[in-house]
């Protein structure tokens, strides 16, 4: 999941993105409101987190501009300001979540999470295609009943799959989405992850899961 | 006791002034045309009492017996009606009676002769009173056929009741005219009062308004004298507004200035292992309260100003619920607002301070449901937040409402929430009570006052 972060503390924006990176997650950072509205409109982000108090513009204007602009990803707004106002606003102009500084990481991750789930249309942690269950809180996938061993990046993948269900998903978007923006997009590292999540999902090759269109990328299928 | 009268109204010093001074001038007035009159009526009483005189002298004739013949005085028929109330006489200067009118027949002459004697020759005298009456007489030297000189006296006598009913007639007119003056130019004080201090009611009208909430400055045609006096108000409004602007700016900045570094501070405890992240995660939850709460109250007493504002609670309550929607979407707690719009007069900050407080707790305890009621009770309006959570003793309130208690166990929070509601409450003169809702959880109502007037 690519998330935009939006924070002028450059202290504390480096620490969010490396505890987001170590949960598995793609991080762009944005200093001030105008960057911040910049990324907001030229990537299509998972999720964004955005501090109210911005230089240049304030976190409120981003959110506005943003929802303006029928950008329609989920938005946790950060804010030191303890006046239920502030989140009131910040909720009324689009935002899905609050978070109040000083927070902890976990309640942070959890929140995002909860508001990527939500945005794809599940309402509960537990994502279930059949056998297979995935939960968002916990990260830990069952298939049958029986946990799976993925990595973060199979995990990764077969969350973005999971709250894409029926999208044609090409090989770009699951780079932008999963990897940092430097990462090598020549490389076939995505066919050998969706390879392996294949075979890890459907062992015995029955459901086909995951199908691959030419030319255009692959498709997640699972009945809920 | 004594009589402070710097605190008299405007309306009251003028209107007493005018009663004290229309009368009086009026009565000084009516005193001049008085003395004036009678003053004018006696001048024409001495001119017709002289005329008189030189009738009888026109008609008047020395006999050579030395007695005095009187032609017909066609010219005043009174001096021939018995006690008409106009008489005449004609003595020589010792008092004795050459001639008198047929109307003096009855009239009496006692001390004519003294007061004759006094009146030194040539002259003509008037306001000598015989009895009840005026006097006029005017001795004169007359040459006999015989060559000698007699001086005779000619006196001619008016009752003063004519000249009294005269001014006592114009008496009456005078004070029939003082007292309708007097009342018609009251009523004129009066209506030139309230003409000339309409402005000020509408400055005071106008003033009312932005306490209560309803402007935010004077507005509207005045005087040029007050011009002066509204621009200083509407200055004073403004630099008000401002600087309560720049408070708020100024603890929002410092608010981010002390959480953002406390936030960084609190990820690198995690870091941490035993006793030291223990140690550490206790400071850090201990600044981050102590900052959360003096903020708040900083904020709630900035909001004691000049210009207060009203706030539609229903209205606040509904943004809170559909926010609070949102946040506890998970969950599926239902937050139904029920009531209608009623206004408070308040600070928008700290109402949505106390309503999310209030909601944000009761939807933390609820299992499904969390009901906001807004109602007008007496002259309070009435906010009531309740929840189907496992509830809070009553008993428990004024713990719960010190800052740093909690009587939850969730996750989120420092337990400065019902202590922020309590001082929101307290500041703004109303009442907070915990009872147990007809949910099952815990219901918290709060009672604060109702403004004069709804917008």
């Amino acid at each position: 999941m690519r998330i935009l972060v939006v924070e002028d503390d450059r202290h504390l924006s480096a620490q969010i993105q490396q505890q987001l990176v170590a949960a598995g997650f793609a991080v762009d950072l944005a200093n001030d409101g105008r960057e911040g509205l910049f990324l907001g409109r030229e990537y299509d982000y998972d999720a964004a987190i955005i501090d109210l108090g911005l230089p240049e513009m304030s976190g409120m204007e981003v959110i506005r501009s943003l929802r303006a602009e029928k950008r329609q990803f989920p938005i946790i707004v950060l804010t030191a300001r303890h006046h239920w106002q502030d989140k009131v606003e910040g909720l009324e102009a689009g935002a899905d979540d609050y978070v109040v500084k000083p927070f902890d990481f976990p309640e942070l991750k959890a929140r995002l999470q909860a508001v990527i789930r939500r945005a794809a249309g599940f309402t509960h942690a537990v994502m279930s295609f059949g056998d297979l269950s995935i939960d968002n809180h916990q990260q830990r996938v069952t298939l049958a009943g029986e946990a799976l061993t993925l990595t973060s990046y199979e995990y990764n993948t077969l969350l973005y799959f999971a709250l894409h269900p029926g999208k044609v998903i090409s090989k770009a978007e699951l780079t932008d989405h999963l990897y940092d923006q430097d990462y090598d997009r020549d490389s076939n590292v995505i066919e050998v992850f969706v390879g392996r999540l294949r075979k890890k999902i459907d062992p015995d090759g029955r459901r086909k899961p995951i199908s691959t269109l030419r030319g255009q990328g692959y498709r997640f299928e699972l009945k809920p | 006791m004594s009589l402070n009268l710097s605190h008299w109204s405007i309306n009251r010093r003028l209107i007493l002034a005018g009663l004290f001074l229309i009368p009086l001038s009026l009565m000084i007035l009516g005193v001049g045309y008085f003395v004036a009159a009678n003053n004018s009526a006696q001048v024409a009483q001495r001119q017709y009492m002289q005329l008189a005189v030189y009738w009888l002298l026109a008609n008047a004739d020395i006999t050579p017996e030395g007695g005095v013949e009187m032609g017909p005085l066609i010219e005043e028929p009174r001096l021939a009606n018995p006690q008409s109330g106009f008489y005449a006489l004609i003595t020589d200067t010792e008092g004795t009676i050459y001639w008198r009118s047929a109307s003096s027949v009855a009239m009496r002459l006692d001390g004519l002769a003294t007061d004759i004697q006094n009146i030194p020759f040539g002259q003509d005298d008037y306001e000598a009173v015989h009895g009840s009456m005026a006097h006029y007489r005017r001795p004169v030297k007359w040459e006999l056929l015989s060559g000698e000189q007699v001086v005779l006296v000619f006196h001619v006598f008016e009752e003063k009741n004519w000249v009294d009913e005269q001014l006592a007639a114009y008496q009456g007119v005078l004070q029939a005219s003082y007292v309708a003056t007097t009342l018609a130019l009251i009523a004129v004080l009066l209506l030139i009062v309230r003409w000339g201090l309409r402005p000020m009611g509408g400055l005071v009208s106008q003033l009312h308004k932005v306490e209560r909430g309803q402007a935010r400055r004077i507005e509207g045609a005045f005087p040029r004298e007050l011009e002066a006096l509204i621009a200083a108000i509407n200055q004073l409004l403004n630099n008000e507004h401002q600087q309560r602007e720049r408070y708020r700016s100024a603890q929002a900045d410092l608010s981010h200035s002390l959480k953002t570094p406390l936030s960084v501070l609190r990820n690198d405890a995690q870091s941490l292992t035993g006793e030291a992240r223990q140690s550490a995660e206790k400071a850090i939850a201990r600044m981050q309260e102590i900052i959360d709460y003096q903020l708040q109250r900083a904020a709630i007493q900035s909001a004691d100003s000049l210009v207060k504002t009203q706030v539609d609670l229903f209205n606040t309550a509904q943004r809170v619920a559909q926010s609070l929607t949102k946040v506890y979407i998970d969950k599926q707690v239902s937050i139904r607002v029920e009531g209608r719009a009623l206004w408070v007069m308040g600070d928008e900050r700290d109402l949505m301070d106390m309503v999310g407080n209030l909601t944000d707790n009761a939807c933390k305890a609820a299992v499904s449901q969390v009901l906001i009621k807004v109602s007008k009770c007496d002259d309070k309006v009435q906010l009531c937040v309740e929840d189907d959570g496992p509830g809070i003793d009553a008993s428990m309130l004024d713990d719960i409402t010190q800052r740093g208690h909690r009587a939850d166990q969730y996750d989120s929070g420092h337990g400065i929430g019902l202590a922020v509601v309590s001082d929101i409450v307290s500041s703004m003169k109303g009442q907070m009570a915990l009872t147990k809702s007809d949910l099952g959880g815990a219901r918290f109502e709060v009672s604060l006052p109702c403004p004069e007037q709804q917008v």
